[in-house]
C-alpha cells in the first residue's frame, strides 16, 4: 500500500471542492434529465 | 463588616484586569492569520459538502433510494477526486469521516433493565465490532419494537407500518454492510416516499436524542419544526393518555405509507432467524409478520395468552412513561421560540459525554469565526462583522446554520475606551483595576459597568434570574470597597468580588448569555435569518468574556436591553442611582420624600434649618469627595464640582452653625458626621451623645438621657420638650 503523507488543510480544501463539483453536476444532471 | 469591606475593596481592583485584558490582547501574526483563513475555506468547503450530500441522499429522483447506494457513490466520487483505490486510506477515512460518510452504528448497552437503552455511537472497525454491532442493533430493535402499544383506530393498519419499518431496519441491520439509518436515511425511508411520522416516530424509538439532536442541528429544522413537533407531541403520553404518533394518523396518511410497505422486499418479510427462543419480542414479531403475510386485519389478539399482553402493557408503559419524562421538558421548550438553544443544552445532559480533547469541529469553527469577526472589528475599527455559527453532528462533524452579524453597541465603546484610559498596574499573573482609579466615578461610571456591578452583586430574582438591581446596601459597601474582577493569565476564567456576601463569583463558562447581553450591552442585528439569529459575545469587554452563542429571537428582547440600558443611564429611573448622581433635583426629591419617618436625629436638623436631605447629601458624598472640595466659610458649608454645576452643593443651615461653635472648620463638621455616621443603623441616623458636637443647648436635643444611641423612640418626648 502506498503510504501517503497526511493532507495539509489546503489540500483537503481542494479535494472538497472538486468533490463539491461534482456532486453538483451530477445533482444538476439528474435534475435535467427529469 | 469592616473585614468584609476590606475583602471587598482589595477586590474592586480587579477592574484594572479589564484594562489590561484589553490593552494586551495580542494581535494574531500573520502566520495564524494565515492559516485561519485556509481552517475557513476548508470549514466552508465542508459545509457546502455536507449540503451537497444531504441533499443528494434525499434526492428522490435519483435510480437508487438506497441511502446505503448514494453513499458509496459519494465515496467512490471522493476516491476518484482523491485519485486512491484502498478506503482504508488515512487520509481517505478521515475525509470521508468528516463527510459523514463513514456510517455510525447505535449500539446498545443494556443495563439490565428491559426496554432500557443507551444510545452510543461507534464506529466499524473490526469484523467483529460488526457481528456485535449486528446484535446489539436486532436486539434493540427487538426491544423497541416490542415496546410499542398500537391502539385507537386502524390498529392493524398502523402494525403493518410500524412492522414494515421495523423490518426495513433490520434488514438494513442484517445486510452485508450493516447499518442503523441515520436520520437522514430514515427520512429517505420513510418521510419522502411515505409518511413523515412513521420514520420520525421510528427514529426516534430508536435514538431519541440523536433524533432530536439530529433535528436541531440540520438546517432543515426550520422546515421541519411544525412537522417534528407533531411527531413528537403524539408521542407524548401524560397519565391519562397513551396514544402512538400512528394513532393520530388520518385514513389518507396511512395509505400513503402503504407504498412504503409495498416497497420493502418480500424476502425481508420471510428472513426469519432460526434457532432464537422466543422471547415476547419475537412472539409480538410473528404475530405481525404473519398477519402480513395473511391478511392484518384477521390478525386476532386471542392466539397469545392473555397475559402476555399484560406484560406488553407493563413493558408499554414504562417505556411511555421514560419517553413523557425525557419528552416533556423538550415538548415544553419546543412549544415557544426561541428553543433550540435551550433544547440542545437539555439534550446534552442524555448524549454520551464527550471528553475534554475532543472540542466538536463545529465549536472550533465557531471560535474560529467569532475570532475572525472580533479581529476584524479590533484591526480595522469596523462597527460590525458578520460571523458564521455551526452545529455538531453526533458523529463530531458540523453544519452551519445560521449567520448573524456581530455589532459593538455603542456605549460599549465608550466601556473600552473607559477602560483603556485608566492607570495600569501590572502584576505577574493577575492584573487589576481598583473601584479608586474611578476618577469621578458618579458621573463618568459607563453604563455597563454599573450593571456589572449590579449583575456582580444584586440579588436573583424570580422572573429574571440574571439581573436584578443592586441594593443600596451593597453599592455602599462596594464603593467603599475595593472588589476586583480578577481574571486568570490565561483569559479563561474570572472572580468578581466573590468576597461580597451574595455576589456572584464569575467563572466565565458559566454566564449565561442574557447576563452577559446585560451586562455588556451587546446587541445582535439581524443575520440570514429573522427568527434565529446568533448572539455573541467577546472579549473586548475586557473581562475575558468568551465568545457563545445563542438564539435570540426577535425585536421584543432588544427592545427590553435597550430599555434596561436607558433605565441604568437615567437617574430618574432609579432614585437610588440618583442619589449618587446628586444633582439638586435628586436632592429635592430626596427631600420630598425623606421627611415623617421619625428619626429623631433628623427631625432635630430640620428643626435647624438643615435638610434631611442636606444631612443625608453630606453623609453619603462626604464619604467619598475628599475634605479639600469642601468649603467653609464659617456660617455654611458648601461643596462645589466646578467640572458639574448640577453637583453644586451648600448647607447654609441658618443659624444652625452658629449655635455649635464647635463647627469651625470642614474638619471639625465631618468628625462630628463621622460620629455619627458610625451610628448609622439601617436608615435611621442616631447622632452619638459623646459626639465632640453634642448640641446640648438649643431646643435641638438629640441627647439621648440614657446615654445608648440604640433607645430611639422611647426618648422622643425628651427630645422635642
Amino acid at each position: 500500500m502506498t503510504e501517503r503523507k497526511p493532507l495539509t488543510v489546503q489540500q483537503k480544501t481542494e479535494i472538497l471542492k472538486k468533490l463539491n463539483e461534482k456532486l453538483e453536476a451530477l445533482m444538476a444532471q439528474r435534475k435535467n434529465k427529469n | 463588616m469592616t473585614t468584609d469591606l476590606n475583602q471587598v475593596r482589595e477586590s474592586l481592583t480587579g477592574l484594572k484586569t479589564q484594562a489590561e485584558e484589553v490593552k494586551g490582547a495580542e494581535a494574531l501574526t500573520m502566520k495564524e492569520l494565515e492559516e485561519l483563513k485556509q481552517d475557513r475555506k476548508f470549514d466552508n468547503q465542508l459545509a457546502i459538502a455536507h449540503d451537497n450530500i444531504d441533499n443528494y441522499l434525499r434526492d428522490t429522483e435519483g435510480a437508487s433510494l438506497n441511502v446505503d447506494v448514494k453513499k458509496q457513490e459519494i465515496v467512490n466520487l471522493l476516491k476518484e477526486v482523491m485519485d486512491i483505490q484502498d478506503e482504508n486510506d488515512p487520509a481517505f477515512r478521515e475525509l470521508a469521516n468528516e463527510l459523514g460518510l463513514l456510517t455510525p452504528v447505535i449500539k446498545a448497552e443494556q443495563g439490565g433493565k428491559g426496554g432500557e437503552v443507551t444510545p452510543k455511537v461507534e464506529k466499524f472497525t473490526s469484523p467483529e465490532a460488526v457481528e456485535k454491532a449486528r446484535t446489539d442493533a436486532l436486539g434493540i430493535l427487538e426491544q423497541v419494537k416490542g415496546s410499542i402499544e398500537i391502539t385507537g383506530e386502524n390498529q392493524d393498519k398502523k402494525r403493518k407500518i410500524l412492522d414494515n419499518v421495523f423490518a426495513t431496519l433490520k434488514e438494513r441491520v442484517q445486510s452485508k454492510e450493516p447499518s442503523l439509518p441515520t436520520f437522514e436515511e430514515l427520512k429517505t425511508l420513510a418521510i419522502q416516499k411515505a409518511n413523515a411520522e412513521v420514520g420520525m416516530a421510528a427514529a426516534m424509538l430508536l435514538d431519541i436524542p440523536g433524533l432530536i439532536n439530529g433535528l436541531l442541528e440540520k438546517q432543515e429544522i426550520k422546515g421541519k419544526y411544525e412537522e417534528a413537533k407533531k411527531v413528537l407531541d403524539s408521542v407524548s403520553v401524560d397519565s391519562t393518555k397513551k396514544s402512538t404518533a400512528l394513532e393520530n394518523m388520518s385514513e389518507g396518511e396511512l395509505n400513503n405509507v402503504d407504498t412504503l410497505i409495498d416497497s420493502i422486499p418480500k424476502d425481508a418479510w420471510e428472513d426469519v432467524p432460526e434457532g432464537q427462543t422466543k422471547s415476547l419480542g419475537d412472539l409480538y414479531k410473528e404475530a405481525v409478520m404473519s398477519g402480513y403475510k395473511e391478511n392484518y386485519d384477521k390478525w386476532e389478539a386471542d392466539k397469545y395468552p392473555p397475559d402476555m399482553f399484560k406484560k406488553f402493557g407493563r413493558m408499554i408503559g414504562g417505556l411511555f412513561e421514560k419517553l413523557g419524562k425525557f419528552l416533556g421538558p423538550l415538548f415544553s421548550k419546543l412549544s415557544g421560540l426561541p428553543v433550540i438553544g435551550d433544547a440542545l443544552g437539555f439534550l446534552k445532559g442524555f448524549l454520551p459525554e464527550k471528553k475534554e480533547e475532543e472540542i466538536p469541529d463545529a465549536k472550533k469553527a465557531i471560535q474560529k469565526e467569532i475570532k475572525e469577526a472580533k479581529n476584524k472589528i479590533e484591526w480595522t475599527n469596523a462597527d460590525s462583522a458578520t460571523f458564521k455559527s455551526f452545529n455538531t453532528f453526533r458523529d463530531g462533524g458540523k453544519i452551519e446554520t445560521s449567520a448573524g452579524t456581530m455589532v459593538l453597541f455603542p456605549p460599549m465603546k465608550e466601556l473600552l475606551g473607559f477602560i483603556d484610559g485608566l492607570p495600569l498596574e501590572k502584576s505577574a499573573d493577575y492584573k487589576s483595576i481598583s473601584v479608586a482609579d474611578f476618577e469621578g466615578w458618579y458621573k463618568n461610571t459607563p453604563p455597563q459597568v454599573l450593571s456589572l456591578l449590579t449583575w456582580a452583586y444584586g440579588k436573583k430574582e424570580k422572573n429574571d434570574p440574571t439581573f436584578s438591581k443592586i441594593s443600596r446596601d451593597t453599592w455602599e459597601a462596594l464603593l467603599k470597597s475595593t472588589a476586583k474582577i480578577t481574571v486568570s493569565a490565561d483569559n479563561k476564567t474570572a472572580e468578581f468580588g466573590s468576597s461580597v456576601k451574595g455576589a456572584r463569583s464569575i467563572t466565565l463558562e458559566t454566564w449565561s448569555d442574557a447576563a452577559l447581553r446585560k451586562v455588556l450591552g451587546l446587541e445582535v442585528v439581524a443575520g440570514k435569518s429573522k427568527e434565529v439569529i446568533n448572539l455573541y459575545a467577546h472579549s473586548e469587554s475586557g473581562i475575558g468574556l468568551e465568545s457563545m452563542t445563542e438564539l435570540w429571537e426577535g425585536e421584543g428582547e432588544t427592545k427590553k436591553l435597550k430599555e434596561f440600558l436607558v433605565e441604568l443611564a437615567d437617574p430618574k429611573m432609579e432614585p437610588f442611582w440618583g442619589s449618587y448622581r446628586l444633582t439638586q433635583r435628586d436632592l429635592e426629591n430626596l427631600k420630598n420624600h425623606a421627611g415623617g419617618h421619625g428619626n429623631q436625629g433628623m427631625k432635630a436638623l430640620d428643626d435647624a434649618d438643615i435638610g434631611v436631605h442636606d444631612v443625608q447629601f453630606i453623609l453619603e458624598i462626604g464619604k467619598y469627595i475628599p475634605t479639600e472640595l469642601w468649603h467653609w466659610n464659617g456660617t455654611s458649608l458648601s461643596y462645589d464640582d466646578s467640572s458639574n454645576a448640577e453637583r453644586y452643593f451648600e448647607v447654609s443651615a441658618g443659624g444652625w452653625f452658629d449655635r455649635n461653635p464647635k463647627f469651625d472648620s470642614v474638619e471639625s463638621f465631618f468628625t462630628w458626621l463621622g460620629s455619627g455616621i458610625d451610628k448609622v443603623n439601617g436608615k435611621t441616623l442616631l447622632f452619638d451623645p459623646n459626639s465632640p458636637a453634642t448640641i446640648g443647648d438649643t431646643s435641638v436635643n438629640t441627647k439621648s438621657p440614657s446615654g445608648n444611641s440604640d433607645t430611639e423612640g422611647e426618648d422622643e418626648d425628651e427630645i422635642d420638650k
